[in-house]
């Protein structure tokens, strides 16, 4: 059991991690493109 | 991002969050190994989805590299539908190595074709850039998970944490490939990196096949499949499985188009950046393009 939740517990937080760095990317792609639009 | 990305992401995440209640209470334990076979749900489900992204990954770059050249792009068009008729009939007729079923053949052999065809419709040179660069990330993340869950479920099932077999030692290189991929896309500064990266791409997809059919053609740790290659499964865990792998499938959908999107923000900021340096020192006043 201990390995299950292990497998499981590892396969969320990789894909959390990888969302995570996904929003951020899009907020910085949004901050650029705000800016750009303002210039 | 538009409303129906929205819709469908909170979709994907009901679907994803009942086959994991499935995996884990309505999944049927098995008696052999106990709860902890129940990593098969999300082992096998992330492979056949990183699988499945290598794949768009290879016809996107095999597309970006052909369409330059028309007489190129026409001869990959017939070739992908030449392997799709010849992978529809020959299995039928040539006898196969036991345990692949011909029909297991055919339906990948179609996918070849009907993959290409798509691409080849709805995106264009830039899209199957961007794509084969989405792909090939949210690729690496599953068969990242196929490599982590895989020796979680080894070590209390067959005593070991991992062993240098063909199954395993192939997905670990496929790993690497995609890896150099990506690190090659991240830090080289060149011009042509999009047609390098490409190239890279259609010699790394050379592995998948390896990785595939390894169980058939050595002697593997790895267990042979239980699904189109002659082995059986209960059919209340296939339907938790099968499950999993719409769910793992749909939200690799909708990681991919979230990927594909921000790539495509940056290159617009990126372009536009470019346009206003070049306008600059003539004092003409950049900007207003979006």
């Amino acid at each position: 059991m201990t390995f299950l939740r292990i497998a499981y517990a590892a396969v969320w937080l990789i894909h959390g991690t990888y969302l995570a760095v996904l929003v951020s990317r899009y907020k910085r792609a949004r901050r650029e493109m705000s800016n750009l639009e303002r210039k | 991002m538009n409303r129906t990305f929205f819709i469908l992401a909170g979709l994907t995440a009901l679907l994803l969050a009942y086959a994991t209640y499935a995996a884990l209470v309505l999944a049927p334990t098995e008696q052999t190994m106990g709860d902890v076979q129940r990593i098969f749900y999300y082992h096998a489900p992330s492979a056949w989805t990183a699988f499945l992204l290598f794949f768009i990954n290879f016809i996107a770059s095999v597309q970006y590299l052909v369409r330059p050249s028309e007489t190129a792009d026409r001869f990959a068009k017939w070739a992908a539908i030449t392997i799709g008729v010849i992978a529809c009939v020959a299995p039928f007729f040539i006898p196969l190595p036991a345990g692949i079923e011909p029909s297991a053949v055919a339906t990948t052999g179609l996918a070849v074709p009907a993959a290409y065809l798509l691409i080849r419709k709805y995106f264009s040179d830039q899209g199957t850039d961007i794509l084969a660069l989405s792909s090939a990330e949210v690729g690496v993340v599953f068969c990242t998970i196929v490599l982590i869950t895989g020796p979680l479920w080894a070590r209390p099932v067959w005593g070991i944490w991992w062993t240098w077999d063909v199954r395993l030692t192939s997905t670990l290189v496929l790993w690497l490939i995609y890896v150099s991929y990506l690190m090659l896309r991240r830090f080289s500064t060149s011009g042509e990196t999009p047609k390098l990266a490409a190239a890279l791409a259609v010699f790394g997809a050379l592995d998948m096949p390896l990785v595939y059919f390894s169980i058939w053609f050595f002697r593997t740790q790895h267990p042979q499949p239980v699904i189109g290659g002659g082995g059986s499964i209960d059919p209340r865990m296939l339907r938790v499985f099968a499950l999993n792998c719409f769910a793992f499938t749909c939200y690799a959908g909708i990681i991919v188009w979230f990927r594909y999107r921000i790539e495509r923000m940056r290159r617009d900021v990126e372009e536009t950046e470019a346009l206003e340096a070049l306008l600059e020192p003539r004092g003409t006043k950049s900007g207003g393009s979006r």
